[in-house]
């Protein structure tokens, strides 16, 4: 502790659980946006991770409420989030937001993997045959008319999910952006910094599991398609880093009375991880290494590699930016006088491991996703029952 | 099988109408059956407990920095020692003649202060100005913690002040954010957020609050603004008062005496 | 066609389920808790007031303890409340024993060492040097002026005599105001000090209650309270309310 902080405020009380939970809805709200491209736009160049990026925004899906419900002084009463709602707060949206769009999702993914359902169901045996007849609902009908249907029903979903998944991760955003007690946080810029950090991450999040799941299923990637994924992502990340930079620039040069702490907060506390890790490594370094893959000469492999290499930086520096934005607002006083201090601790309920294990769970789903309705058509093949070793993410 | 615009319509608005219909009639239902509140209320009014809009007076002149006011919260509402939460608090600022602004709140101001501030000790010659400021709930006319709960556990009674219902409270600490006073803590023990409530429990029967009762120096004054004979209307007619943070539009309704720049 | 009819079936039993049930199935009340706040006021207060208290106001103290309470009431430390130093009265009220004071030097320590930031005129002391050992070796808490010489508050330069100002009758008595400005073309006090526009020097007005103060004599007797002037010689107490109006 540092200077005068107010003495209720000793304790930071959003913490690490508070900062993977936007840090997971922003992924879902960018595997989503890489899906409408292609279901709405008619992006063809996203059609090979077009089912893959529905399949990862639903496993994040699943997750997001979890980190919320386990901060909660009373989980058992987070249901009244449902029953009494007050509307005049952002977080009271967050129930039914999350709801309308898991049943945005579940219904596009079911239609979307509709024909491959079917299929298994008619082709497997015993336990998996009853499993996919339940979830084809019972219905075998793979007309013409019917899967047209079902087109026009996913392009109509997908439209409405992009606002769906901006409402999502942008009323996060909101939270903290519209509270005014917090010079930090207060600016109505944060839910479109949030909004737009969220879908670099998510594309970025894309690009390394299309590569890694790849190299475990022993294909090769489209080229093509991570090329085009790199260059929406680097054009996100410029709008984001602009953005970002734009809202603390204008604290710098209007200088208001918080101006004096926040200075401090950025040039003394949290210096490293704001401009080290968000600024640096994880916006410019990524953008020039985008922009070297754009530009540049090189063979294929090589700026997949560069690619990834961006990637993993940008995913990281989106953490960053979330640690950054709930653990630093909270560092400052409201007395605009002092900081306290946060380190997580390891164990606990909102301790380093927890939060590890939410951050795993998605993938754990989404590998149990795949492994029931596989997202490429081309080479499906039933699993052995060996069970799935994940090798890491080499190249190959 | 060839669906028209005109079946999908029709199926769509008639699952539409089954489901308000259903939620209609179920939570008609549900609230026919439900105890009437009002009915019990009437014979309420007589016993001491008409409405008053009640206010708050902190005169920093007058504050002697003795801390017997926190230990009184805290043990009139049973606030926990440890770990540190104060519903109320002194701090105590020294402005130095070289124009810094030192201010310290040991353990909120319950043991009294000592002679050292943020680690120095100061010389007589080293101070300009020096005074305590009691803090406390503001029950904000427009309170923003009010407006961020999600399931509205914290609400405003009719006589202005603000209160937490801890069966209600799901413990998201949004308030706690939302707060520009710090007068907000969570308490681990019971999973939900507590406040300064100005003890209800007691002004509703008609007797100051506890700080208010034990303040040797008269500092903490609490009254009826809608009382002209009240003790916070007249002193309020007679002398200047400003209030904390203004300008974030939260119209507080603690008012300070004897405020000074520098003060947040 | 029939899979979105089912598909829409499954949705909608679904969010009947959510939604629906918690209003038909007995839920705890504070789940639903439609009653929190938009529940009547009157009954909220209600509610609220039959919250137990801790402490009370010193006026139940003189049920009891009578002696205490009257040498407390008339000396300096009538501003302070029994239940700062003895605990909330709760518990004594309902029969538990009044917890002992911690009689240290801290606690006196708390409102009377020297601080900077305490208001001018606030009676502090310098905690190293002032005496040793328990404060109330010396000072009655109940009256801690009792038995003390009060310093001299004034320079004793010039001041050779101190009767020359003091009556030795009466030696706590203040001197009687000074004039604040010089005399030069103020010849006629009346012409300023007359009544309303003067603000009121002549006559001042009594600034309290009445209320419990019928023995004017019982606090303009002592050193805290503004004195007597030294005119008032011999006035009765029943002839006090005759010239000072009450405000």
């Amino acid at each position: 502790m540092t200077g005068y902080v107010y003495p209720n405020e000793g304790i930071i009380e959003w913490d690490l659980l508070i900062v993977i939970y936007p840090y997971i809805t922003g992924l879902v709200a960018g595997a989503f946006v890489v899906s409408s491209l292609y279901h709405v736009f008619g992006l063809k160049k996203f059609r090979p991770v077009a089912r893959f990026s529905l399949l990862t925004a639903l496993a994040f899906l699943l997750v997001t409420p979890l980190p919320l419900v386990i901060h909660l002084g009373h989980p058992e009463r987070a249901f009244e989030m449902f029953l009494t709602p007050n509307l005049a707060s952002a977080m009271s949206a967050f129930g039914y937001i999350w709801l309308f769009y898991l049943i945005l999702l579940i219904i596009e993914v079911w239609l979307v993997f509709r024909p491959d359902i079917m299929r298994y169901a008619r082709t497997s045996e015993g336990n998996r045959k009853t499993l996919y007849s339940i979830l084809s609902l019972g219905v075998d009908d793979s007309t013409e008319e019917s899967l047209a249907l079902d087109g026009k029903l996913i392009r109509i979903l997908s439209f409405i999910g992009i606002p769906a998944a901006f409402l999502l991760h942008g009323y996060v955003g909101f939270i903290f952006g519209a509270v005014k007690a917090n010079p930090w946080w207060s600016t109505p810029l944060m839910p479109i910094i949030f909004l737009l950090s969220a879908i670099v991450s998510g594309i970025a999040l894309l690009y390394i599991l299309y590569i890694v799941v790849s190299s475990i299923r022993k294909v090769h990637p489209d080229h093509e398609c991570l090329h085009f994924l790199a260059l929406w992502l680097g054009g996100f990340l410029s709008v984001n880093i602009v953005l970002e930079g734009l809202e603390v620039f204008s604290m710098f040069y209007e200088a208001e009375e918080s101006w004096a702490i926040i200075s401090r907060l950025i040039s003394e506390k949290i210096t490293f991880s704001y401009f080290g890790i968000q600024f640096m490594a994880g916006s410019v370094l990524p953008l020039f290494l985008l922009a070297v893959t754009a530009l540049s000469r090189l063979e294929e492999k090589a700026k997949t590699l560069l690619g990834f290499f961006a990637s993993s930086l940008v995913l990281i520096g989106v953490f960053a930016m979330r640690w950054n934005v709930v653990i630093g607002g909270q560092l400052i006083s409201k007395s605009l006088r002092g900081f306290t201090s946060f380190t997580p601790p390891l164990f606990g309920i909102n301790g380093i491991i927890t939060s590890a294990v939410l951050m795993a769970l998605p993938f754990a789903l989404l590998a149990l996703l795949i492994y029931f309705i596989p997202p490429w058509p081309q080479e499906v093949k039933i699993p052995e029952s060996t069970g799935l070793r994940f090798r890491g993410s080499s190249l190959r | 099988m060839q669906i028209t615009r005109r079946d999908f319509l029709k199926f769509g608005t008639r699952g539409l109408l089954g489901g308000v219909l259903f939620y209609g009639v179920s939570s008609t239902v549900v609230r026919y059956f439900k105890n009437d509140a009002a009915a019990n209320a009437a014979d309420l009014e007589g016993n001491g407990l008409e409405k008053h809009y009640w206010g708050f007076l902190c005169d920093n002149e007058k504050c002697i920095g003795c801390g017997k006011c926190v230990v009184a919260c805290k043990k009139e509402n049973k606030v926990p020692w440890e770990p540190e939460y104060n519903r109320t608090w002194v701090e105590r600022y020294i402005i130095k003649e070289d124009g810094e602004i030192l201010v310290d709140s040991p353990n909120g101001g319950r043991d009294g202060f000592g002679p050292v501030i943020q680690g120095h000790h100061l010389r007589k010659e080293e101070v300009w100005k020096s005074f305590f400021v009691p803090k406390l709930c503001n029950q904000c006319d427009n309170p923003p913690c009010v407006t961020v709960c999600p399931v509205g556990a914290t609400y405003m009674t009719d006589d202005g002040v603000i209160l937490i219902d801890q069966d209600h409270c799901i413990g998201c600490r949004y308030c706690l954010q939302a707060c520009p006073y710090g007068a907000r803590f969570f308490l681990p023990e019971k999973g939900v957020v507590d406040k300064c409530t100005w003890c209800y429990h007691r002004i509703t029967r008609g007797v100051v609050p506890a700080c208010v009762e034990v303040c040797p120096a008269g500092a903490r004054v609490f009254g009826d603004m809608a009382d002209p004979s009240s003790p916070v209307k007249k002193i309020l007619t007679e002398k200047r008062s400003y209030v904390l943070k203004p300008e974030l539009g939260t119209e507080p309704k603690v008012y300070y005496l004897g405020f000074e720049r520098g003060v947040s | 066609m029939t899979h979105l009819k089912r598909a829409g079936l499954v949705l909608g039993i679904l969010l009947a389920g959510l939604f629906g049930a918690p209003r038909i199935i007995p839920v705890p009340e504070s789940l639903l808790a439609y009653g929190f706040h938009s529940s009547d006021e009157a009954e909220n207060r209600q509610e609220w007031a039959g919250k137990p208290m801790q402490y009370a106001n010193t006026s139940i103290c003189i049920d009891c303890h009578q002696d205490q309470f009257t040498s407390w009431k008339q000396a300096d430390h009538a501003a302070v409340s029994c239940e700062n130093c003895h605990g909330p009265a709760e518990p004594h009220l309902q029969g538990g024993a009044i917890p002992v004071v911690n009689t240290g030097r801290e606690l006196c320590g708390t409102c009377h060492n020297q601080l900077a930031a305490r208001p001018r005129g606030f009676p502090q002391v310098d905690m190293e040097e002032h005496g040793q050992g328990e404060c109330i070796t010396c000072h009655n808490p109940h009256d801690p002026r009792e038995g003390i010489p009060p310093e001299v508050p004034h320079v004793l330069d010039g001041r050779s005599d101190c009767q020359s100002c003091h009556n030795p009758q009466e030696p706590l008595f203040r001197v009687p105001p000074h004039v604040p400005h010089p005399l030069e073309g103020r010849s006629d006090c009346l012409t300023c000090h007359s009544g309303e526009e003067s603000g009121g020097t002549l006559l001042p007005e009594i600034p309290h209650d009445l209320e419990g103060r019928d023995n004017c004599l019982a606090c303009h007797n002592t050193s805290s309270i503004k004195p007597f002037p030294q005119n008032h010689d011999g006035r009765s107490t029943d002839t006090c309310l005759s010239c000072h109006e009450k405000e």
